[in-house]
């Protein structure tokens, strides 16, 4: 969506290198350092490369049934990469992307392929969008479609089962003035296949079964934002997003973005963000007996959920400090303090509440 | 009753598209901080923090999935 004021353009030319992380209080960790480069090959077109590991340590759980310590992570699904038996839990997931963008007419196309793999799980997506302007630029739609080919292959299972992911979406950014600019969007998706978490269980009377979902969810979600400037040196972004299922989870987010320059070389951003979420049809706090769809996700559960974001931008220029001499430079620093109630305990932790802290560290730079 | 306010929602904005902004107008517009998702890939990240532990998933303007998290 970047880019929205500018259909017509091609991305900048740059290499970004990010490295991510992301800890809570249910004892997960991920770190991910990525790296990416965006280069011009003609007048109309350009391409990108995209690398990304994600490594994560968390606890593992204990199958209470065998009454052996297995190497899975019972938090985010994520298994060892050295198989059942480790102590300790570790999993990296690898990601590669390629993409063009070219310019057809006065039309931007876009398209892009993901293909990701970790010990238990592999997922290959497509996806494309078309970027098109009307009224001298005030006006910008773009459509997009993403396809996913998962295959779920559980350690501790001697299956595999595929999970397909289709979405179209659609956006349209308008301007309404000359310190104002909106834009509506909608996407529509279609989950396939296995949905439901390999890892975990559902404890009935004393037994332990896999959960078990539908397998089929329609998810829709329609949202709104505006970005208006406040004067010369500061902007405020206000969004609205109401999201709704065939599982029956709806909900609200509503999110804020205060952003200002503090001086030519520095910007600082503070968000906020909350969101409240409905309970699926299936989601129970416990099982007296097995049902046809069973589930101790606390996705699922009702909840709510308040985030604080800080952001930090810093620019090179010319005639400033020796790490900020280079004006094709750019540094990102981000924080995000996220806290989330479920009505529920967790099944894993017996929390209702989650805290979280992630943070992003980045360097661009435009040539 | 969802249609309806999406179509509210759209018509509210185009509607006031007719006022157009010209080129030389969009200084302000330019400036980084009035694009929505300026840097993609900082959104995708956010968007991956998020699918691991909400429900809900698009209409964000940002790309995630790949780890069965969502």
């Amino acid at each position: 969506m970047a880019g929205s004021l500018m259909a017509q353009d091609l991305p900048q030319d740059e290499l970004q290198v990010n490295v991510s992380g992301y800890f809570d209080s249910f004892d997960v960790s991920v770190v991910y350092p990525n790296i990416s480069l965006t280069r011009r090959v003609s007048e109309s077109t350009s391409l990108t490369g995209r690398y990304l590991v994600d490594m994560v340590t968390a606890a593992s759980i204990s199958d209470v049934q065998a009454g052996q310590e297995e190497a899975v992570d019972a938090v985010t699904s994520a298994s060892s990469r050295g198989g059942a038996g480790l102590p300790s839990f570790d999993d990296v997931r690898h990601e590669v992307g390629l993409g063009l963008t070219q310019l057809v007419a006065e039309r931007t196309l876009s398209l892009n392929g993901i293909y990701s793999r970790e010990n238990d799980y592999s997922s290959a997506t497509l996806a494309g969008t078309l970027t098109q302007s009307f009224a001298k630029k005030n006006t910008t739609l773009q459509l997009g479609f993403v396809q996913s080919w998962d295959k779920v292959f559980p350690v501790t299972k001697d299956w595999t089962r595929d999970k397909n992911v289709t979405t179209v979406s659609a956006s349209l950014s308008q301007l309404l003035g000359k310190r104002l600019i909106a834009q509506v969007l909608y996407s529509y998706t279609r989950n396939t296949g296995h949905l439901s978490d390999a890892y975990k269980f559902v404890a009935i009377d004393g037994e332990s079964f896999d959960p078990v979902h539908p397998d089929r969810r329609i998810r829709q979600a329609a949202s709104a934002r505006i970005n208006y400037r406040l004067g010369a040196k500061s902007a405020v972004q206000v969004g609205y997003r109401y999201y709704w299922d065939t599982w029956d989870v709806n909900s609200h987010t509503l999110s804020g973005l205060y952003q200002r320059h503090l001086s030519p070389a520095v910007t600082l951003g503070v968000g906020l963000r909350s969101y409240l979420q409905s309970r699926a049809f299936f989601f129970k706090p416990a099982y007296p007996e097995p049902e046809t769809f069973i589930t101790v996700d606390n996705k699922l559960d009702a909840g709510y959920s308040n985030e604080l974001q800080f952001k930090l931008t810093l620019n090179g220029g010319k005639g400033r400090s020796f790490f900020l001499s280079d004006e094709r430079l750019q540094y990102i620093l981000g924080l995000n303090i996220y806290r989330r109630h479920t009505d529920s305990p967790d099944w894993y932790s017996g929390q209702t509440t989650l805290w979280a802290g992630y943070f992003n560290a980045g360097i661009r730079f435009r040539f | 009753m969802r249609r309806r306010l999406f179509v509210v929602l759209a018509a509210a904005l185009l509607l006031p598209g007719c006022v157009t902004v010209q080129p030389w107008e969009r200084e302000s517009l330019a400036d980084p901080i009035m694009i929505f998702d300026e840097n993609p890939i900082e959104a995708g990240i956010k968007e991956h923090h998020i699918d691991y532990r909400e429900g809900s998933h698009g209409a964000t303007g940002a790309q995630s999935g790949g780890c069965g998290c969502g």
